[in-house]
């Protein structure tokens, strides 16, 4: 059995694909070769940073019918029943009020092109205002759509499943932090994957296992990364749909496991807006398997469920 | 190849200029990092000036200006502080991989001796400008407290920026003209940086940009205390005595390279330079393929290596016990092994 590993950036962060097989190296690369060229081909589709990237370019004729492909359709769909699903907690509307809040590119983005790029003039609608035909979708002339993290945990699961039909004992990917891993390590050890301490990123407070060898599905989200302060006033990247302002939270991350990755990163983003009550509410609904929060308090705090699958 | 012109020429400190240059069309203008630097040539006399390498001082937000800092140590840039505004300079690159990677670098120390300040100037602009609230603690060398470039926007960025702090060594004389509690006289010294660092050396990652002495002698400090040699960063310059091109054209040669980066001839480093970019631009997996065909282990201190867009490791633990050969390796190839870490995304 061997475990091969690939590093390479894409999606503006770091991707990370393991795979342990009985197969040769030839066959690695070979799925390697598959997986990051269908990450590229993702992100010219998805990013907002590129000006000829469907979405850029969907957002420019916002206001009229405009055909989509198959992939973009199915992404709008899925969007949509997580807003639902969450009450909107989750709106893929939100990116006026996340670039009015001050963020308005990633240090790694060098390909921002901010005039183009920049909805801060336009508005954050409600999801009902996102129509979706057979092959076309439409939204309000002054809003503009981001996928984020639902994008990285679509293709996740998207590359999960490509994976899952390939003769491999185990793997993990992980896109900038969003990971997905089913069956075993070497020597049959399950897969481990550790949570980084929120207030130091050098530590790790827990572990998550995957025990079954099922699929598991695990994102973090939180007000630690992306942050900065605006007019004398600190923002963070977590906008709450209800206020369209960084979300006032009790949390400082959020981590969360699900079946799916896209499930993971939208309820780990919906629990840090609604607080640690919300956390345990998803848990009695069963949307998500399990949780671990970091408190924002002065004694750094936790709050988790049964970790792991 | 770029075509600029220079805007304005402007002495920042009283051995150094700062260059400002401007695209001649738009075409000519090209994205860079925070970090990066360029090679750039002139017209002397009608004749085309050998290249020289300079970090880019401007943030990558400012797209219509171009900014180079420069020490007046040679003839080189002696040619350039006689340049007016309007000639023409060549500009190539950008080039180098002396960037902040979000991903990775979440708590940084930029450690500049000298001149070695101006990749840095672009970064900490281009997070201040950004609203970044990446922690930037600079710690900046100079001679003399008379002669520091960029002293008083960085004590302006620090005001700006919350998240960013800058601490004055001066190796020289007093410290009586500057800001009591951002100055400390004497070199970068293993207390001093205990006391800054607070002996939680594995918490950030440094970058390092001075004359080859000095960066010696900071990572040797950062060594001492077992830092993770894949959080230390650098970028060495110094001057050197080599002999241009020109020297056919008698009373205009410019005899003196005055700077250069990674220590080999600029045409070269410029060649290699450019393949590297070229080939990290596409994941590959040639790490794995070169490593079956020898049995040279991965470094795993490179920093270049680890700065790659792609790299591929093996962990082969069927062979490690059958053969030496493959043993070596896959301990090697097991320590660059990534475990699984969930982190915000």
């Amino acid at each position: 059995m061997e475990r091969y590993q690939q590093q390479f950036q894409a999606l503006g962060s770091t991707v990370l694909i393991t795979l342990v097989t009985k197969k040769d190296l030839a066959y690695a690369q070979k799925l390697f070769r598959q997986i990051s060229l269908r990450i590229s081909r993702f992100e010219q589709q998805f990013s907002r940073f590129l000006t000829d990237s469907e979405l850029t370019q969907f957002n420019q004729r916002a206001g009229i019918k405009v055909s989509v492909s198959q992939t973009f359709l199915k992404l709008l769909e899925v969007s949509k029943d997580l807003s639902n699903s969450t009450d909107g907690l989750y709106n893929p509307f939100i990116l006026p009020a996340l670039q009015q809040a001050g963020y308005l590119g990633s240090w790694t983005s060098q390909r921002t092109e901010l005039a183009i790029n920049d909805y801060r003039n336009r508005k954050t609608t409600i999801i009902d205002n996102l129509i979706i035909g057979d092959s076309w979708a439409k939204i309000p002339k002054n809003s503009a759509l981001d996928f984020g993290g639902i994008g990285k945990g679509y293709l996740l699961d998207e590359l999960s499943r490509t994976l899952s039909n390939k003769m491999l004992s185990g793997y993990w990917l992980s896109l900038g932090g969003d990971i997905i891993c089913a069956g075993f390590d070497l020597d049959n050890e399950f897969w481990k994957v550790a949570i980084q301490d929120a207030n130091d990123n050098s530590q790790i407070i827990d572990y998550i296992s995957n025990q079954t060898g099922n699929i598991l599905a695990i994102a973090t989200s939180g007000i630690t990364k992306r942050h900065g302060i605006k007019n004398g006033q600190s923002w963070h990247h977590i906008i709450d749909p209800r206020t369209r302002k960084p979300a006032i939270t009790d949390i400082l991350t959020a981590t969360v496991t699900a079946d799916q990755a896209v499930r993971a990163d939208v309820y780990a983003k919906c629990i840090v807006i609604a607080g640690a009550k919300q956390a345990k509410t998803y848990k009695r609904q069963g949307v998500i398997q399990s949780f671990l929060l970091q408190l924002n308090s002065k004694v750094p705090a936790l709050i988790k469920s049964r970790l792991g699958s | 190849m770029h075509n600029f012109k220079v805007k304005s020429l402007k002495r920042i400190a009283p051995d150094t200029i700062l260059l400002t240059l401007q695209p001649k069309r738009p075409k000519d203008w090209f994205q860079f990092s925070p970090g990066q630097y360029v090679a750039i040539g002139f017209k002397y006399h009608g004749r085309p000036s050998p290249m020289r390498c300079f970090s880019i001082v401007s943030s990558p937000n400012n797209k219509v200006e171009l900014q180079l800092a420069m020490r007046l140590a040679g003839e080189f840039t002696n040619s350039i502080a006689e340049l007016e505004a309007g000639e023409a300079v060549f500009v190539y690159g950008p080039f180098g991989n002396f960037v902040i990677d979000e991903q990775l670098d979440r708590n940084v120390i930029l450690i500049a001796g000298g001149i070695g300040i101006t990749p840095f100037m672009s970064m900490i602009r281009y997070a201040s400008e950004a609203r970044l609230q990446l922690p930037i603690t600079l710690l900046y060398s100079n001679k003399h407290q008379t002669n520091i470039p960029f002293y008083k926007e960085l004590l302006e960025l620090e005001q700006q920026n919350s998240h960013f702090k800058a601490v004055f060594f001066i190796t020289n004389g007093g410290i009586d003209k500057l800001n009591d509690e951002l100055s400390i006289p004497g070199q970068i010294s293993d207390d001093k940086l205990n006391q800054l660092i607070n002996h939680r050396y594995n918490r950030f990652t440094y970058f390092i940009c001075g004359p080859r002495g000095f960066t010696k002698n900071i990572k040797t400090m950062l060594a001492k205390h077992n830092t993770d040699p894949t959080r230390i960063i650098t970028e060495e310059f110094t001057p050197t005595s080599q002999t241009n091109s020109l020297s056919t054209a008698p009373k205009l040669s410019i005899s003196r390279m005055t700077y250069y980066l990674t220590g080999a001839s600029l045409a070269l480093a410029i060649g290699l330079i450019m393949m590297v970019d070229l080939a990290r631009a596409v994941p590959k997996l040639i790490s794995v393929e070169s490593k079956q065909q020898s049995t040279t282990s991965q470094t795993t201190s490179s920093i270049s290596d680890q700065k790659q867009n792609s790299t591929t490791t093996q962990n082969n633990t069927a062979s490690s016990s059958s053969n030496s050969n493959s043993n070596s390796s896959s301990t090697t190839q097991t320590k660059n092994y990534q475990p699984p870490i969930t982190s915000v995304s």
